[in-house]
């Protein structure tokens, strides 16, 4: 009995539990360790791999801006076209180009795997690429007669290549030249405009649309406030029978559209937006980014100051609206435009009126007359000049006006106005 | 019937030693595997030429030489920069940057199209 007893017992040998665990334990933790420390360095080199090709495709995207600015034919007449920057199709680049009134969007984009890559910038003609034409006169058989303190500072495209010297309203011209830059003869006629510039507006005028846009009405914004994307698609705002856009704040892709004439109040609120009326009036004190299109007046009153890149375009529509006798730009005293202001006509009158103290830097093209009575910092082309003083009415004549395409900030993106210009210039980034 | 005492105790200073020397060991062996892959691909090197030659390629956009080559030299590998003319078109140039080792082998590389600037100068000159 003792003797099996003790065999019995020799079973009972206490097995230490705690080793298995315990071992089973610091296998999971050191093959977690080692698990984390692998992953880490693999997604560690992954992080280098992905940014690398990122920064690639970010550089192709550049690139491929780069060849459509310096006037590399990309698009071949297309609306979009896909380039091989290096002869591979792993470095392709999508380009895409719309119009937005005057200036173009262009937008280029690329991918790999996964990863992509876009930019979109709004753009415009270099004007420095081209001559410096401060002043084209066209020849009407009548000269240009410049008084006072009245400096052109450019090329300048003059009846008879010359201009003459006269003292009105008791003011003699000061300067010994007569410009300060080269004077050419001009043509009979002024230059065409490019029958590309007005091909937005001509669209939106004639169908009152543009294609892939949305069309709302004023009344369904809410708080009178509007902000729309270039990456989305057009809005297209019918203003109904609102005049007064007082309150009205609008930015980025909107066309605001009105059949009747169109107020612009101090308290509105437009940037990038695209404004299109038979006619179009801008209140005393407004700031903003527009381009305006009319068919008949566009009147900014005084202390305007219309940001760069804004559009001031009267455009003659056969039948369209019941035009007036005569197409009319005015621009208020002490006011200040950056852009263009332009006028297309096919045979009524032309006017711009610049009053004195106003400033327009970029260009002016006014089949017409034109009375200067503030400045040009840089192109201006007309037919004829016109001057009202309290004493008299002068024709062709300029005092103390200042025309100088000198002065124009380098860094300034005009319009292909008279011709296509290949070399193109970025406005700006609208990603 | 044999009883397993299923309780868990607290371990010895034996116990404790082993797993530490299995550990550490572990590790030792896992850094060490990962530092000869991690050299064998130059990942650190690669990471250090793709930092370098990405703000290289920078200052040789705003540099004024345009067309020809050089060569910048760092401890572990050199910086080869080569402008030369877009082939499609002569306007522009392509600027590329290859970051290599002293046996030849490419770390990273890039290129850029970029507009060589002449019709700029000129007008820059023009209105100075």
């Amino acid at each position: 009995m003792k003797k099996g007893g003790t065999n019995m017992n020799r079973y009972f040998i206490k097995l230490k539990g705690g080793i298995l665990y315990y071992s089973l334990i610091v296998m999971i933790l050191s093959s977690s360790v080692i698990g984390l420390i692998l992953l880490c360095s693999y997604y560690g080199d992954k992080v280098i791999t992905i940014s690398a090709k990122q920064a690639e495709i970010e550089r192709n995207v550049f690139s491929a801006f780069n060849l459509f600015l310096g006037g590399m034919d990309v698009f071949k007449g297309k609306g979009s076209s896909t380039i091989n920057l290096y002869g591979s199709s792993s470095d392709s680049v999508y380009l895409n180009r719309t119009y937005w009134g005057n200036y173009s969007i262009i937008k280029a984009g690329a991918k790999w795997k996964n990863k992509s890559y876009s930019k979109v910038a709004l753009v415009g003609s270099n004007l420095f690429t081209d001559e410096h034409v401060a002043l084209f006169m066209s020849d009407e058989g009548r000269f240009l007669s410049l008084s006072g303190k009245t400096t052109l500072t450019g090329t300048c495209y003059l009846p008879g290549k010359t201009a003459r010297i006269a003292a009105i309203e008791g003011e003699q011209y000061i300067h010994k030249e007569l410009a300060f830059g080269e004077i050419k003869a001009s043509p009979h006629s002024l230059p065409e405009l490019n029958k590309n510039l007005f091909s937005f507006a001509n669209e939106l005028i004639s169908n009152g649309r543009i294609y892939n846009d949305s069309i709302i009405n004023i009344d369904a914004i809410d708080s009178n406030y509007l902000r729309n994307p270039f990456s989305n698609k057009t809005f297209i705002v019918n203003s109904g029978e609102l005049k007064n856009l007082a309150g009205y704040s609008f930015s980025g892709n909107i066309i605001i559209l009105s059949t009747s004439p169109l107020i612009i109040e101090k308290s509105t609120k437009l940037e990038d937006v695209i404004l299109l009326a038979p006619k179009i009036y801008v209140k005393n004190g407004f700031k903003g980014t527009f381009q305006a299109y009319a068919v008949q007046t566009i009147d900014i009153d005084e202390n305007c100051d219309l940001g760069f890149p804004s559009q001031l375009c009267v455009i003659h529509c056969e039948g369209k609206y019941n035009p007036a006798d005569s197409l009319i730009i005015s621009i208020g005293k002490r006011s200040k435009l950056s852009g263009a202001a332009i006028i297309k006509s096919n045979g009524l009158t032309s006017f711009i009126k610049i009053s004195s103290g106003a400033k327009i830097y970029g260009q002016i093209y006014c089949p017409g007359a034109v009375e200067l009575q503030g400045d040009v910092i840089g192109s201006l082309y007309c037919k004829s000049f016109y001057l009202e003083t309290p004493r008299s009415k002068y024709f062709d004549h300029l005092l103390n006006s200042n025309i100088d395409f000198n002065s124009l900030s380098w860094h300034f993106v005009g319009i292909d106005l008279i011709k296509e210009n290949p070399i193109k210039s970025v406005i700006k980034w609208l990603n | 019937m044999v009883k397993l005492n299923l309780k868990l105790s607290g371990s010895t200073l034996i116990e404790t030693l082993v797993a530490m020397t299995l550990i550490f060991t572990a590790m030792t062996l896992s850094f060490s595997s990962i530092i000869k892959i991690k050299k064998s691909y130059n990942n650190d090197l690669r990471t250090a030429a793709y930092m370098i030659v990405n703000k290289q390629i920078q200052i040789e956009e705003s540099d004024s030489i345009f067309i020809g080559s050089k060569r910048l030299d760092y401890p572990s590998f050199s910086i080869r920069i080569t402008k030369t003319l877009y082939d499609i078109n002569s306007k522009f140039y392509v600027l590329a940057l290859k970051a290599i080792t002293s046996d030849s082998l490419v770390l990273y590389e890039t290129r850029k199209i970029l507009k060589i600037p002449t019709i700029d100068k000129n007008i820059k000159s023009a209105h100075n």
